[in-house]
């Protein structure tokens, strides 16, 4: 047999594709033949290691972060698509973002405004609203567990 | 159960069957990823992405145009290429090489030295590896994956033995 018929023979093999036929004649030659010996032999002697390399263990939190991620998509793909695109702009945490949109549409068509009613003080108004609603949203957001909110970004953490 | 059956029982609303899906295939799917992006955090993400994609797109498999693996490993195969992209500080080496040691219990030290050979290969080799001979995938479910001939998966299998056993030759 010829050797460079053999090496053939031998990807056939490292690709889990030879017949046992092809198995017995690359076993045949490799002993008649040193040079192709020297070549073949660590190779077919990896291969035989590759079939015992383990399975790297998953992270102890793999399951747990998934669970989250999971709910977190559930979440994303009941909301409507306004405020997907929401959740889009602001990233993290839905429910800063709502409050925020509505702290920012408060301040703008503020009932507070028309009652003060006095023109040159309109900017101050809306001013303190906006700080306060941020302090507010701050607050809530420290006082409670937001982990399930949580919508991840793809990032590297 | 087969894939393929777990895969049909999801379309049809059973989250039962998407978690035992998950259960079978976690483990692989994020050892691929580890291999591939070399860092465990990335391969952790992105084998996450990966289950939400088939969640969401379960409905696009197609029984009659392959078996249920081949789809999921494409599917891992580009998010890993996305995760690549858009991490900018990954390094195809690095120091790497500490962080991703196999924690299994191993009798054989070959198989560590193997694989600590095996992830220093270029991507282009390293992957045809990994697929064919530590995830069981044949070389022409391999080529549908990474978009290349079967012919060409088998040139490189055949490549990464030569540089593997060069490498050997030099320690
Ligand atoms: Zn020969």
């Amino acid at each position: 047999m010829d050797c460079n018929k053999i090496e053939q023979i031998i990807v056939e093999v490292l690709t889990n594709a030879a017949s046992d036929s092809d198995v017995e004649i690359v076993r045949l030659h490799l002993s008649e033949c040193s040079i192709c010996r020297e070549q073949f032999m660590p190779m077919l002697a990896m291969n035989k290691t590759f079939s015992i390399i383990k399975q790297h263990e998953i992270p102890a939190v793999f399951d747990e972060r998934f669970r989250q991620k999971l709910l977190a998509q559930k979440i994303t793909s009941e909301l409507s698509p306004a405020l997907k695109f929401i959740v889009e702009i602001f990233g993290t945490n839905i429910r800063f973002a709502i409050i925020s949109i509505v702290g920012a549409l408060l301040s703008v068509f503020s009932p507070i405004e028309s009652l003060i009613n006095i023109y040159q003080w309109n900017i101050i108004p809306t001013f303190l609203l906006i700080i306060s609603l941020l302090i507010i949203t701050f607050i809530i957001k420290q006082s409670f567990n937001w982990n399930t909110l949580i919508f991840y970004r793809r990032k590297n953490v | 159960m087969t894939d393929e059956q777990l895969a049909q029982q999801i379309t049809e609303g059973n989250r039962e069957a998407f978690h035992e899906l998950y259960e079978r295939h976690k483990k692989g799917i994020y050892n691929f990823a580890l291999r591939f992006l070399l860092d465990k955090n990335l391969a952790e993400d992105a084998a996450h992405n990966v289950f939400l994609l088939v969640f969401e797109h379960i409905y696009q498999f197609d029984f009659r145009k392959g078996k249920f693996t081949t789809w999921l490993y494409s599917i891992t195969y580009h998010e890993c290429c996305k995760m690549r992209k858009r991490n900018k500080k990954f390094s195809r080496l690095g120091d790497g090489e500490e962080e991703i040691k196999n924690e299994s219990n191993y009798d054989y030290n070959d198989a560590i030295d193997l694989e600590r050979a095996m992830l220093r290969l270029p991507e282009i080799y390293r992957l045809p590896i990994v697929m064919t001979k530590l995830h069981g995938l044949t070389s022409a479910e391999c080529a549908s994956t990474l978009g290349i001939s079967e012919t060409n998966v088998k040139q490189r299998v055949f490549r990464a033995f030569k540089i593997l056993k060069e490498y050997y030759n030099i320690r």
